[in-house]
């Protein structure tokens, strides 16, 4: 899925040139579940930033689901964002002007889908979530851990092969966190690659595979100390409850 | 695309939906009011007058010399000075006048039929005493009948009957205000008491008395040129048509010449025009203040937008990020805060039709202002949707520019 | 408390300079547009002798036509002017404090200066009361006495143009002024006078400026003079001589009286009836009895003086100044909404509502005031170019009142503009912002 190749991203201001990311390699498997984990400023939201296009990266090779993406023209980068991508954000980033389910129909709407398609898909997410019954309420008039499960829903509603997490559990109390990972894995279990970065240990413990950044560099910790996922992903991914890709 | 969420999230921040609908609207009413009255003097400045306006030159002269007491002496010096003017190169031709049109300043009597019962009201007739050359001078054109000949211009025997009658040539306004069946040449007219009656030689196409503002004499086309000789004692006063392009040079010439025939007397040479614009001076300037305020209103409402559009940028940076993390292009961007401005100019547009007649209305009733027509509004219309627009590009341009990373930046 | 909140405005408008500045401008311009046209209407319509306007009456009595009125959309109306034969006969009355009939004609002035061409001027032909009763201010000398009337002496008053142009500006009573190859002396020399309207005579421009020259009204019939101003009649009158003309049913005069209290007023409309009575026996005025003294304004309201493009103007003026504070509001509230995580913090370590709304309040305020003072020097700057544009035939100008009733504007339209944000932010809730986004 992802296919990272001597990856560099390096921040420059006036005085400093911040090397976030200082040339590693990263393959992402499809249908992975993989934690990203490190101190504070060791890279990890500039590695999901440039992973999911949401930035540029100054060297080296990045291949997304078998297709490079190097030299992409924003319009193109939108697109894929838009067809391939989930995005979770530690601040749930709801659009606060609308209610849930305009929300959730964001990406929909930037892929021209027809209005009966789109209100079906996002009726589905919403009952994925659990939010069916707070369809017309604003993100004021939510909980934070709901606020969180439309954002999902919201990455979900694409049928995204991809889904990048930013610390979403970050402003939520433990049994939030776990109920928004219950969630991520019951996606990440109909076949969609699920990347999360957390300060978590314990919620990390609950993904197969751990990533480890340090300084912008990566330490692999399933190479070093963890077995190799005991399913296939892929076999596995066709499930029963409409979400396939 | 997307109407639906737009027009949501617009009402979901209704103050500063209103506010900017507001502003439009009133700008619309104000505006679309605005250039209905300053078209609408602009044009009745700018009518058909009927007179080779922009060729005309007028000469008043007023006499100090004691000479000019004798009425022989008068109408001599005015053949003369016709006669020098006429030779005069540039010119076209030449008349003498009592009274100018198109200045505010005229004289008007009454006529009505000469077969019309004595109680019926007559016709209120501005009149021009001219000498001879006057349609030639004044460009005007005739229609019916004949031009004063030479014969008309001959004053009557002193207590002989009917002494102060003459032939006539009337404007077709006059000839329908008298005889709205037509036939108006060969009628005999007369005033009030019947001591004078005139006769109608011909029928000029149009020519404006001197109070075209005015809805007296149908709106200054009712007109009467009787022949005579306007010059007297008090004033004379001459009208020169030039040829195309000669009027500038005509003008610094002309005092030099009639101080040269005669030097007792003050003379004084404007253009046609100036008489015009003085007496419309406050008309034009109205149009300017009209103009400006509707030119600042414009350039307030456009800031006004440019404003409250950019606020909603600004506050709707994490918004624009997310979208653009969910998939959207730069274009999505533009054209989202695009259409939401169209919206709300829209509906401010349509609010601002309502109080553009309502406005229309109260100034109807207030001033004596023409009822607005539909074409401004439509005028005002666009212009309101063109200036929405172009405000907002500025500010969409730069929601554009946020990056998508934005929305993974904690706070 | 309110001297902190003052400068804890100035602080918050240093802030951000630009958006400042366009907030001051926005208001400088809504309130320069509005006084200027406000002034002008003000000026085009407002009283133009307050001291005693109430006590000066225009003479209005019926000769008209006894088969049509004189204004046929007004039949109440009696003709605007009076007939030479009426103002004789009015003038004997010695019951106003003042009394002058007057007309303006037009004369030939002849320098003494060989080198200096003759020139056309506009006479004032009135009574020795004119001048205390329009409270005309002088130069140098006074108007002439009663006795001058009489005569008529040759006696001329100039005002203070004319003075400069034919005596340099010096004490010119005493010297010799020739018009129409006649010489007067000079007994008076006007000091600048300029009533925004030409209130004694609305006849033709009623917002020209006073006559230059002053003549004895009795030179009338000596010199045959004729009105530059309107005449208007209904009967033919036969015969070429001036004296025909003066006998004859034409209106071409105006007659003003002073009459200072009611009972003055009362006995004045019954001389004007008993005299109307006495010329109904000679077959004059045929129609019903129907004289009138108007006071300045009502005689200024029943001749439509002021144009209706004033009104509009004022009218005008009054929206661009909602346009401008609607303006307002949009960008305060951007302002102070942009402002919301600051004081969510704020009221969150105590602040209570009350003092937030009060702060932002007065942040308004400090900018309707630095506004108005800014749209008053512009407003000066605004009717010099309108000024300009009506070539300078008005002096329009900024009076105390104006920049009072500026000052209140500009306060309230920050008042007004102000209230409806700082209520928005002073309800932000403490904890909303604490939270993060
Ligand atoms: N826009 C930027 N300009 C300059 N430097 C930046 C920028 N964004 C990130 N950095 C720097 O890059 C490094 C990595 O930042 P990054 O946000 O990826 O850290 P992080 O691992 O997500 O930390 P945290 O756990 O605190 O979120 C930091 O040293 C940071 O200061
Ligand atoms: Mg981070």
């Amino acid at each position: 899925m992802i296919n990272m190749q001597n990856i560099q991203k390096i921040y420059r201001t006036e005085h400093v040139e911040t090397h976030a990311l200082s040339g590693f390699n990263l393959n992402i498997g499809s249908g992975e579940f993989v934690s990203l984990m490190g101190p504070s400023g060791s890279g990890k939201t500039t590695l999901l930033n440039v992973a999911g296009l949401l930035d540029a990266f100054d060297g080296g090779s990045y291949i997304l689901d078998g297709e490079d993406v190097s030299r992409l023209n924003d319009r193109q980068m939108s697109r894929i964002r838009n067809e391939k991508i989930g995005f979770i954000f530690q601040s749930f980033n709801l659009i606060p002007d609308l209610n849930v389910f305009d929300n959730v129909d964001v990406p929909l709407r930037y892929r021209g889908l027809a209005a009966g398609a789109r209100r079906e898909r996002i009726e589905e997410a919403l009952e994925i979530v659990g939010l069916t019954s707070r369809i017309s309420h604003y993100p004021a008039q939510l909980s934070g851990g709901q606020q969180q499960r439309v954002a999902v829903a919201r990455a979900v509603v694409g049928t995204p092969k991809l889904i990048l997490a930013d610390e979403p559990t970050g402003n939520l109390d433990s049994a939030m966190a776990n109920e928004i990972m219950d969630l991520l894995e019951k996606i990440n279990d109909l076949g969609t690659t699920v990347v999360i970065v957390t300060h978590d240990p314990e919620l990390a413990t609950r993904s197969p595979r751990q990533i480890y950044l340090l300084d912008g560099r990566l330490v692999d910790l399933e190479k070093d100390e963890r077995p190799a996922p005991l399913y296939n992903p892929v076999e596995n991914g066709t499930a029963d409850n409409g979400m396939s890709a | 695309m997307e109407l639906g969420p737009i027009f949501r999230a617009l009402m979901y921040n209704k103050s500063r939906f209103w506010l900017i609908t507001l502003e439009v609207a009133l700008t619309l009413a104000i505006v679309a009011n605005c250039v209905n009255l300053l078209l609408d003097t602009r044009r009745e400045f700018l009518r058909d007058t009927g007179l080779d306006e922009p060729n005309l030159l007028v000469i008043s002269t007023t006499p100090f010399d004691d000479a000019f007491d004798e009425d022989d002496f008068v109408h001599a010096l005015e053949e003369e000075d016709l006669r020098r003017l006429r030779s005069t190169p540039g010119v076209v031709d030449a008349m003498a006048i009592q009274q100018i049109p198109l200045s505010g300043g005229g004289s008007a009597t009454g006529r009505r039929p000469i077969d019309a019962p004595p109680e019926s009201e007559g016709t209120g007739m501005p009149y021009f005493r001219v000498s001879d050359h006057a349609l030639q001078t004044l460009g005007v054109e005739l229609t019916a009948g004949r031009d004063f000949a030479e014969g008309d211009f001959e004053e009557r025997e002193e207590g002989s009957e009917n002494e102060l009658g003459r032939n006539v040539i009337l404007t077709q306004a006059a000839a329908d205000a008298l005889f709205p069946d037509g036939g108006a040449v060969g009628q005999q007219i007369q005033n009030s008491g019947g001591e004078i009656v005139d006769v109608v030689v011909g029928v000029v196409r149009k020519m404006h008395n001197s109070w075209p503002r005015s809805e007296f004499a149908a709106n200054g086309e009712v007109v009467m040129l009787k022949p005579g000789s306007p010059g007297s004692a008090e004033r004379m006063r001459y009208m020169v048509r030039s040829e195309p392009g000669a009027i500038d040079s005509l003008y610094t010439e002309v005092e030099a010449l009639m101080l040269q025939t005669q030097s007792g007397r003050v003379v004084d040479v404007q253009t046609l025009t100036e008489y015009k614009e003085d007496y419309y001076s406050d008309a034009l300037v109205m149009i300017k203040m009209l103009t400006s305020v509707v030119v600042l209103l414009l350039v307030v409402t456009a800031l006004g937008i440019v404003g409250l559009t950019s606020f909603s940028v600004t506050q709707r940076t994490r918004q624009i990020g997310t979208r653009r993390a969910l998939g959207a292009t730069r274009t999505d961007i533009v054209r989202y805060f695009l259409i939401e401005n169209w919206m709300i100019t829209g509906i401010g547009i349509v609010i601002g039709i309502v109080l553009t007649y309502g406005l229309n209305y109260a100034l109807v009733q207030y001033a004596d202002v023409p009822t607005i027509e539909w074409t401004f509004l439509i005028g005002g219309a666009l212009a309101m949707w063109l200036t929405g627009i172009l405000a907002a590009v500025a500010p969409a341009l730069r929601a554009s520019t946020v990056a998508p990373e934005i929305a993974t930046r904690s706070v | 408390m309110l001297a902190y909140q003052i400068r804890i405005a100035f602080k918050s408008l240093r802030r951000n300079p630009l958006q400042s500045g366009l907030l001051i401008a926005g208001v400088a311009l809504g309130i320069a547009i509005s006084t200027s046209f406000v002034t002008t209407y003000y000026m085009l319509s407002g009283d133009p002798i307050p001291e005693k306007s109430d006590r000066l009456f225009h003479v209005a009595v019926d000769s008209w036509d006894p088969d049509n009125g004189w204004d046929s959309d007004h039949p109440e109306y009696a003709p605007n002017q009076l007939t030479y034969t009426d103002v004789r006969g009015l003038m004997q009355s010695d019951l106003p404090t003042y009394q002058s009939a007057a007309f303006k004609a037009a004369m030939t002035v002849q320098p003494e200066a060989e080198n200096e061409k003759p020139y056309r001027e506009i006479v004032r032909m009135a009574f020795s009361d004119f001048f205390p009763m329009f409270n005309v201010p002088f130069q140098y000398g006074t108007g002439w006495s009663r006795s001058a009337d009489e005569g008529p002496d040759p006696v001329v008053v100039i005002d203070a143009e004319t003075n400069r142009k034919l005596f340099g500006g010096e004490d010119s009573v005493g010297r010799t002024l020739r018009l129409d190859n006649r010489d007067y002396t000079v007994v008076g020399v006007l000091d600048e006078w300029r009533p925004t309207i030409h209130f004694y005579d609305v006849n033709n421009n009623p917002f020209e400026e006073p006559e230059a020259i002053y003549l004895p009204f009795n030179f009338v019939e000596p010199l045959e003079l004729q009105s530059s101003g309107n005449d208007s009649g209904w009967k033919f009158y036969a015969g070429n001589e001036f004296q025909d003309f003066l006998q004859s049913e034409s209106v071409w005069l105006q007659l003003w009286v002073q009459l200072d209290d009611r009972r003055q007023q009362e006995e004045y409309k019954s001389f004007l009836d008993a005299y109307v009575m006495e010329q109904k026996k000679a077959g004059r005025f045929q129609r019903p009895l129907n004289n009138r003294i108007y006071p300045v304004m009502e005689w200024l309201e029943r001749e439509e003086v002021t144009p209706d493009q004033a009104k509009v103007m004022l009218i005008i003026g009054a929206l661009f100044l909602i346009v401008c504070s609607v303006n307002l509001i949009g960008i305060l509230l951007g302002k102070f909404l942009a402002r919301a995580p600051e004081v969510g913090v704020r009221r969150a370590l105590g602040a209570s509502r009350t003092s937030v709304f009060m702060q932002h309040l007065v942040e308004c305020e400090l900018i309707g005031a630095l506004g108005g003072a800014l749209g008053l020097g512009l407003s000066v700057l605004v009717l010099r170019v309108i000024n300009r544009w009506f070539d300078n035939q008005f002096q329009f100008q900024l009076d105390l009142t104006m920049v009072l009733a500026a000052t209140l504007l500009a306060l309230a339209a920050g008042f007004i503009a102000g209230v409806y944000p700082s209520w928005r932010i002073c309800r932000v809730a403490p904890a909303t912002y604490l939270k993060i986004q």
